[in-house]
């Protein structure tokens, strides 16, 4: 059964809110948030703390008649500061044009998204036992300091559940939830023998407290830990590999960084202006910027880490299809700025609180190719050795080609303006020796249209559960996704792994 | 007194009235409390950006916002303990928050106590009133800043993009527990940044208004080093190393990453730092010894400026680190209390170096290099394993530096280890005038991107 919506109780602040802007001549959008957490650590057996977090307020934007707009936000979300909110804003908005700010007026054009509710049937917080919480994630950090000889465990749970409500002058009023939970494991092998300190890291993502209490989760986690602690215990005294350009082999978590750095954020049409991916402003829509087997896309899955079904602005979020055998189809529209890039509105906005403003962003994103070669080996279970061997069966790879598989994602980083990204790994196997050596991790950095060329193939099925966060505009907000279990990236110039000289 | 100021103190003084009557029993079928803690602040603020050429657009409007929240700390009768987020909520509905507390109370035998007070927090300049003005309303200074660094930079042709903010705050901290402590004062905040073409940027950043002749500075800068990132250069790296100098901000990232982010006391204790408990018991000497890092809380106006952490221990100035030798990690009270080691005060941390009074320039740093790299910011830094000091950065733009001249730029990978590197007698170190810390060069392996 949906859940009860905390932001119900906010209908006199949001109408003050509305009815003040009607007075003033100014178009409002206002963005209730009313939200609860919960976070807790144990270190090495021990329960460091938890936390504890409620966080409610509203962000108000208005608009004047020609466009002009300013922004407020509080943590009073009461009639009397909403209507205060609106002033100040309309104030702000006025007092900008005098200095020849820029307008915009997308907002007086769209219509009405009426009044809805869209709430998930997740467990709430009071729906969830401390106690279970506590003892299960003790229980897996005691189990994982016994993955190895010296290992330290640090293993962290959140559960946070924010609801949303966006109500606009033209009526619309939306209320929505984004919950959102993961458990992680930090995973530190001491150095020996010369070698330093290695820490890796494992998680399980989704909605609930159930990434924590359900089995599912709590065998898919475990599986990941093991992994984990034997590559941290590797790592200390592996070398460094040689740098230059690769064919490569990515895991799932990586190529949704690929997809994510390198092409969702050139994609988000706030940025069209400067993005490698538009012309003159305008997103080049029809060119072919990927090999032909690529397809990406993007949009919200329930039950992930990163859903979100409705955006800051009271759209219907889109699953857009970005890329379709590497032709570009579409964009991350936003209400503010699709209209100049030449793509429909996508419903792609999200803030982190009420505090901050819209951006175009990313919900879930995924690389897709034709044809994916079969490996029905469970992710998590596949060795370099079975991947290998893989590889030459299916032809993606010749025996002692200079090849190398980067496993596990650890975050990344891009210029849309030129293109340029970085992302790194856990580790990096070499796949041109049978033994498959382990070298230490290194920068996986190039030029995004580049290596979407270079995309040869896919192994396995899709997995969406790359779980992150995206950090725009200083804006931290989840970000998931994924692709087959491998994905495969041909040599190229562009594309460089960082290493020794 | 301000409105800031009444409203936060009305708060402050109705919290904790609520924790005392909770102290004495006010609900009972709750637990008492045993003691209690909050830090909490009242803080106003206004901003303006410039978001790819546009002012004031939808993406970087005039804002202003104001919040009221903060950290508190219960102790139970029965010892256990709660860390909660306190905002305007709290008061009205303190009774459904004080039960949420008690449903996450827990136990932890090494948890802090609260800390009577200090017989003396340090003054430290951390407020201007000329910002007060700007945070009520008056923004035509800020428009002012953002339409100068427009015309400057974008009127002479040779910027294609600026993005940009400036931005006032006025706050008031309340930092009161349950043995006496209440300490309360206010701060404020001024800044403004300017970046071009996505390639360099620069800008001010204290507790009060900048200098007239600041704004002029930075922009030259920015306008000079972005033209020259945007002439390209050729470099051919040395597979046996090649010197490289990090400007001060990407110095500062890598000691951050690197050596700080090996101090927090949790992960020195919990053994998922690169140093041990024991190599700090031992003063272990682990980078060269005219290097020191300290944390310091006593500049005035500085962003590190502070007259006390969370948990009351005085602001002031401690070594981490002195001459090489580690002193001690940076510790809260729980980690001091399982360490054995003085919790740390509050602060912001600085790299010092024994150069016998002698500070070479950052200009005279690049001078002296026959043939490297000038790098002012890297890609990927936050992947980084700390604890391995290994490093594994895209830097896409850097300046080739030959014979001491900056040339064009470059795209470069840099690869090594900060350990070794902050250890090697090859690194040197130069000094801007306007920054805090020093810059620094040191010797790694390049891989250049074509």
């Amino acid at each position: 059964m949906p859940k009860q919506l905390r932001v119900e109780k906010y209908n006199d602040a949001v109408a003050a809110l509305l009815q003040r802007a009607g007075e003033l001549d100014v178009y409002a959008i206002g963005r209730v948030q009313d939200s609860k957490g919960r976070s807790m650590t144990v270190n090495n057996g021990r329960l460091e703390r938890i936390d504890t977090g409620n966080a409610v307020g509203v962000g108000v934007q208005v608009f004047t008649k020609e466009g002009f707009t300013g922004f407020v936000s509080s943590d009073q979300v009461t009639p009397e500061s909403c209507r205060d909110l609106v002033e100040t804003a309309a104030r702000l908005a006025r007092s900008g044009s005098a200095f020849g700010t820029e307008t915009n007026q997308a907002a007086f054009e769209i219509a009405s998204n009426g009044r809805q509710v869209i709430a998930t049937d997740f467990k709430t917080l009071d729906e969830t036992s401390y106690d279970a919480q506590v003892k299960t994630l003790q229980e897996i950090n005691e189990r994982a300091k016994a993955y190895g000889n010296d290992l330290s465990v640090r293993s962290w749970h959140g559960v946070s559940d924010p609801h949303w409500r966006i109500v606009r002058s033209d009526g619309t009023d939306i209320m929505f939830d984004t919950p959102h939970a993961s458990v992680g494991m930090g995973l530190t092998a001491a150095a020996t023998n010369g070698g330093q300190a290695a820490t890796v890291n494992a998680s399980v993502s989704g909605a609930d407290a159930a990434v924590l209490l359900d089995e599912i989760f709590q065998e898919r986690l475990e599986l990941r830990t093991q992994k984990a602690a034997g590559l941290a215990q590797h790592l200390v005294s592996a070398p460094q590999i040689k740098g230059g350009n690769y064919k490569l082999v990515i895991d799932y978590a990586l190529a949704k960084g690929l997809a994510h750095e390198a092409f969702g954020h050139a994609s988000e049409t706030d940025g069209m202006d400067t993005s490698i991916l538009g012309l003159n402003g305008k997103m080049r829509l029809g060119e072919k910027v990927a090999a032909s087997i690529v397809t990406i896309t993007d949009g919200p899955v329930l039950g992930d880490y990163a859903y979100q079904p409705i955006s800051a602005n009271g759209m219907p979020r889109q699953t857009v299809e970005i890329l379709k055998a590497g032709v570009l189809q579409a964009g991350l529209g936003d209400l503010f700025s699709a209209g100049k890039a030449g793509v429909p509105i996508s419903g792609a906005e999200r803030i982190e609180s009420y505090r901050n403003l819209p951006l175009p962003r990313m919900t879930n994103i995924r690389i897709t190719v034709q044809n994916p070669a079969k490996l029905e080996t469970r992710f998590e279970q596949v060795t370099p050795e079975e991947l290998r061997e893989t590889l030459l069966q299916n032809g993606f790879l010749k025996e002692g080609e200079p090849a190398l598989y980067l496993a596990g994602y650890k975050g990344g980083q891009v210029n849309p303006k030129d293109g340029d990204f970085v992302f790194n790994c856990v580790a990096i196997y070499d796949l041109s020796k049978p033994d498959l050596p382990l070298y230490q991790p290194a920068i996986f950095s190039g030029k995004v249209l580049a290596a979407l060329h270079s995309i040869l193939g896919g192994l396995g099925p899709i997995h969406l559960d790359a779980m992150g966060h995206c950090g725009k505009g200083g804006q931290s907000v989840p970000s998931s996704g994924g692709a087959h279990s491998f994905v495969v990236i041909d040599r190229n110039d562009n594309v460089t792994i960082g290493g020794a000289s | 007194m301000s409105q800031l100021k009444m409203e936060g103190h009305d708060y402050a003084d109705q919290l904790t009235a609520l924790l005392q009557k909770a102290e004495q029993g006010g609900w009972a079928d709750l637990p008492k409390l045993r003691g209690w803690r909050y830090d909490l602040a009242y803080r106003r603020a206004v901003s303006i950006s410039i978001v790819n050429n546009k002012l004031g657009s939808v993406y970087g409007p005039a804002t202003a916002r104001d919040s009221l929240g903060g950290d508190l700390y219960l102790i139970w009768e029965d010892e256990k303990r709660s860390n909660a987020w306190v905002d305007r909520l709290t008061i009205p509905e303190f009774e459904e928050r004080l039960r949420e507390w008690r449903a996450s109370a827990y136990s932890d035998d090494r948890a802090p106590d609260i800390r009577p007070p200090d017989p003396a927090y340090p003054e430290v300049e951390m407020y201007d009133p000329q910002i007060e003005t700007l945070v009520r309303g008056d923004t035509e200074l800020l428009f002012k800043i953002l339409k100068t660094g427009y015309d400057e930079l974008l009127g002479k042709g040779d910027i294609e993009f600026l993005d940009a903010g400036s931005s006032a705050s006025s706050s008031v901290r309340y930092l009161r527990n349950s043995k006496g402590l209440d300490l309360s004062y206010p701060s404020t905040g001024f800044g403004y940044s300017f970046s071009a073409d996505r390639l360099y940027g620069n800008g001010y950043g204290k507790l009060k208004m900048a200098p007239e002749e600041e704004l002029d500075r930075i922009l030259k800068d920015v306008r000079e080093t972005t033209i020259r990132l945007k002439q390209d250069g050729t470099f051919r790296a040395d597979p046996t190393g090649n010197r490289v100098v990090l400007d001060t901000g990407l110095a500062g990232s890598f000691v951050g990453q690197y050596i700080s982010g090996n101090l927090a006391g949790s992960s020195v204790a919990n053994r998922q730092a690169a140093y041990s408990l024991d190599d700090f018991k031992e003063h272990k000497q682990v980078i060269r010894s005219d290097i020191s890092l300290v944390i310091d809380g006593t500049r005035p106006f500085e962003g590190s400026a502070s007259r006390s952490t969370g948990e009351g221990i005085p602001g002031g100035r401690c070594a981490l680190i002195e001459k090489g030798r580690l002193i001690a990690p940076a510790l809260n009270l729980k980690y001091a209390g399982i360490t054995g080691f003085p919790a740390t005060l509050g602060g912001g941390l600085y790299t010092e170096l024994d150069d016998g009074g002698v500070r070479q320039s950052m200009d005279e740093l690049v001078k002296s290099v026959d043939k490297g790299l000038l790098v002012y910011s890297v890609l990927g830094m936050h992947t980084q394993d700390s604890t391995s000091g290994r490093y594994s950065v895209s830097a896409p733009r850097c300046l080739v530096i030959e014979n001491g001249e900056l040339k064009g730029r470059v795209k470069v990978t840099l690869n090594g280890n900060f350990f070794d590197n902050i250890n090697d007698p090859r690194t040197r170190f130069g000094w801007d005038p306007y920054e805090d810390n020093p810059a620094l060069e040191m010797t790694c392996q390049v891989v250049v991107e074509s």
